[in-house]
């Protein structure tokens, strides 16, 4: 198949010569986006240890101390205690704590149950339906002048505002129900 | 369309294409008796040597690494894992431990094989079974630690099985596109799993092999730290294109070496070669979607299962494997290296430039599209990169297959109808047209399925066709004096499993109007 040799030796050919230009000619550096490389040192910092040390420094201790350092307290115990302290209690390794007795258990059964039977139902029949009519009409025509409000008597005159609409019974008339207990009930 | 009533005239041979050499007349065509089949340890010992040579690579990139210049600040390379003050990386533990002790059990199972070579059969059979896998073990267990399956489990399973329904597409695609004889399904997929183990892992050993010395042999007084970098790692991209292409090639040579009788041509070849590079394809695809915990899993999976599926190194490997499959028809052994050397050239060439352009483009391109959002990247200046820096081999496979298979049907023309002459019954004229059409030889098979007959049917007939094109292709290459010395089969055995099928199944003869749209 002369065809494929000689296509494949064309392509094969040129991309090689095409790979080698970039590796060699080309595309050589890396891009540093206008910084400087990092200098790669040549040899350790003098000084600096190569390898894994393998004796102890001078002066660092080889075994462990037998006597408390100088300017220690005198009284620090040294080694474990023998015996316990005075204020532990002697059977703590067979002692059980008591639950306390007073802690309450279940759930209070003075709780009210029920909704309260005597909850007002249905709407207060003596709420006042209407606009009242005792409302004054029209723009008052008394309306104080200007000198009237250095004083303040000329505020006695000024309309208040509008009679309540409950003003046939009292703002606190209506209370809570209360439970049993004298106290509004919660949420069964 | 409707079909007129009356019978149509007998199926006429198209004429051949003037490139086609002379065929001999029907009546008095002969086919010579196949060459009695030489021994088959001529296959095992070259199949021997190509795995062993291999290895050898492995063991000099060793070597070449154990003599490397001293340079204390430059790592201590992969041979690192020996100092047990370190703690050693898996990876390198199995180059420096792995390879070495498989060799060695290599070399016992292969004495073991010589000694008992002339006691017991099966015994010398298992020892010759043992090589092989220990030489192909540890590229095994490479491929495997290649896909980061040890550092992020999940991520690695999530990789492998997203890339999973891409690349059986891209499997049953390759295989399908044998529009005519059609090699065994196991064939392709071993040279998938082929290049999957043995390309995945040579190359990936390869390039941590260059990558732990080149530094120190590269490096020179005044080189900064990322000019030394640069450098390595241009050395690392143009040796991936040469290391994987080769080890990739080597899967090819073994099963063209083992399996020469299921290679017709280039067609065969351009099959194997795209499976190979899809197998590599795949380990990859894992490797750089897992690679700095799926920071670029989303582009990598577009790049190489979606845009590149059927570029890159499906298209790298296809161009060996065209190599080999034209090699096939080829009578000179001087001609058949050079077209594989070809192959082997077109490929390794096109895989480094692609690598190293790349890289060039991903530090300048930057530069030319400054506003350029990260959609225009990814629809359309990485598109254009793949199709600049690939289609050269995309195009030539393509091409290739399509040549292939004219001359395929060319042939089949011919030979079919000599036997369809010769009044065997193994072909007769009227299954000639949908013989030679494939959506004709389609349609009479979806029609046997609609017509009651269910999918046993469907299957025999596909039998039937396969077992009519074998023995079409035996008579292509009897006549064209280019039988395999190694197919123990011949033409009347071939004939009789035709005949056989055809009586055994009651396969539904179809006439000269068989899958005819009406």
């Amino acid at each position: 198949m002369r065809f494929f040799a000689v296509y494949g030796l064309l392509v094969g050919t040129v991309t090689t010569c095409v790979a080698l230009l970039f590796a060699l000619v080309i595309d050589t550096e890396p891009d540093l986006n206008g910084r400087p490389d990092t200098p790669l040192p040549t040899a350790w910092p003098s000084g600096v240890p190569t390898g894994f040390p393998t004796d102890v420094p001078s002066g660092f201790p080889t075994g462990f101390p037998t006597e408390l350092p100088s300017g220690f307290p005198s009284d620090y115990p040294t080694g474990f205690p023998t015996e316990l302290p005075s204020d532990f209690p002697s059977d703590w390794l067979t002692a059980v704590p008591t639950y306390p007795t007073d802690y309450p258990t279940g759930f209070p059964t003075d709780y009210p149950t029920g909704f309260p039977t005597d909850y007002p139902t249905g709407f207060p029949t003596d709420y006042p339906t209407g606009f009242p009519t005792d409302y004054p009409t029209g723009f008052p025509t008394d309306f104080p002048t200007l000198s009237a409000f250095s004083t303040s008597s000329a505020f006695s005159t000024f309309p208040t505002t509008g009679p309540s609409v409950s003003s046939d019974s009292a703002p606190d008339e209506w209370t809570p129900p209360t439970g049993p207990s004298g106290e509004f009930p919660e949420a069964p | 369309m409707t079909v007129p009533a009356s019978t149509p005239p007998p199926f006429r041979p198209p004429p051949l294409p003037a490139h086609q050499p002379p065929w001999p007349p029907p009546d008095a065509h002969t086919t010579p008796a196949p060459a009695p089949a030489p021994p088959r340890d001529t296959r095992a010992r070259a199949v021997l040597l190509i795995l062993v040579l291999v290895h050898v690579g492995v063991g000099i990139e060793m070597l070449i690494d154990l003599n490397r210049p001293d340079v204390p600040l430059l790592g201590d390379g992969t041979f690192s894992v020996l100092n047990e003050d370190l703690i050693a990386w898996p990876l390198g533990e199995l180059m420096v431990y792995g390879f070495p002790a498989c060799w060695a059990a290599a070399a016992v199972a292969g004495l073991a094989a010589l000694a008992g070579a002339g006691r017991s059969r099966r015994f010398t059979r298992g020892c010759r079974t043992a090589v092989g896998v220990l030489l192909v073990l540890p590229f095994a267990a490479v491929s495997v630690a290649m896909t980061n399956i040890f550092v992020s489990p999940r991520l690695s399973t999530l990789a492998l099985l997203g890339c999973l329904p891409s690349t059986v597409f891209g499997v049953l695609a390759i295989h399908r596109a044998q529009r005519y004889r059609r090699m065994p399904l196991w064939l392709p997929l071993a040279a998938f799993g082929g290049g999957l183990v043995v390309g995945g892992g040579f190359g990936a050993t390869m390039g941590t092999w260059l990558g732990s010395h080149l530094p120190n042999y590269l490096w020179t007084p005044g080189t900064g730290a990322q000019q030394l970098e640069h450098t390595v790692n241009t050395a690392v991209y143009t040796g991936a294109g040469v290391f994987e292409e080769l080890s990739k090639g080597a899967v090819i040579a073994v099963l063209f070496l083992l399996f020469r009788r299921h290679f017709d041509g280039v067609v065969s070849g351009v099959v194997i070669g795209a499976m190979a590079g899809l197998g590599f394809n795949y380990v990859e695809s894992v490797l750089y979607i897992t690679y700095g915990d799926g920071v670029y899993a989303n582009l990598q999976y577009w790049l190489r299962q979606s845009l590149g599926l059927m570029a890159a190194h499906t298209a790298f490997t296809a161009a060996i494997g065209a190599g080999f499959g034209i090699a096939r028809q080829l009578r000179t052994p001087g001609a058949r290296r050079a077209v594989i050397a070809c192959g082997f050239l077109a490929a390794i060439g096109t895989h480094a430039t692609n690598n190293l352009l790349l890289r060039y483009f991903q530090h300048e391109v930057g530069d030319w599209f400054p506003g350029a959002s990260d959609a225009v990247w990814v629809l359309v200046v990485f598109p254009a990169a793949i199709l600049l820096l690939q289609g050269p081999l995309l195009v030539l496979y393509l091409l290739l297959l399509r040549r292939g298979l004219r001359d395929q049907a060319a042939g089949l023309a011919v030979e079919l109808s000599a036997e369809a002459a010769r009044g065997h019954g193994a072909v007769t004229w009227g299954e000639l047209p949908a013989l030679l059409n494939p959506a004709r030889r389609f349609r009479v098979k979806v029609d046997a399925l609609r017509r009651g007959g269910g999918l046993r049917v469907h299957r025999r007939l596909g039998r039937l066709h396969a077992a009519q094109f074998d023995l079409g292709m035996h008579l292509w290459h009897a006549s064209r004096d280019e039988v395999d010395p190694y197919d123990t089969r011949n033409e009347a055995q071939l004939r009789e499993r035709v005949l056989r099928l055809k009586a055994e199944g009651a396969a539904p003869f179809p006439g000269p109007d068989a899958g005819v749209a009406t």
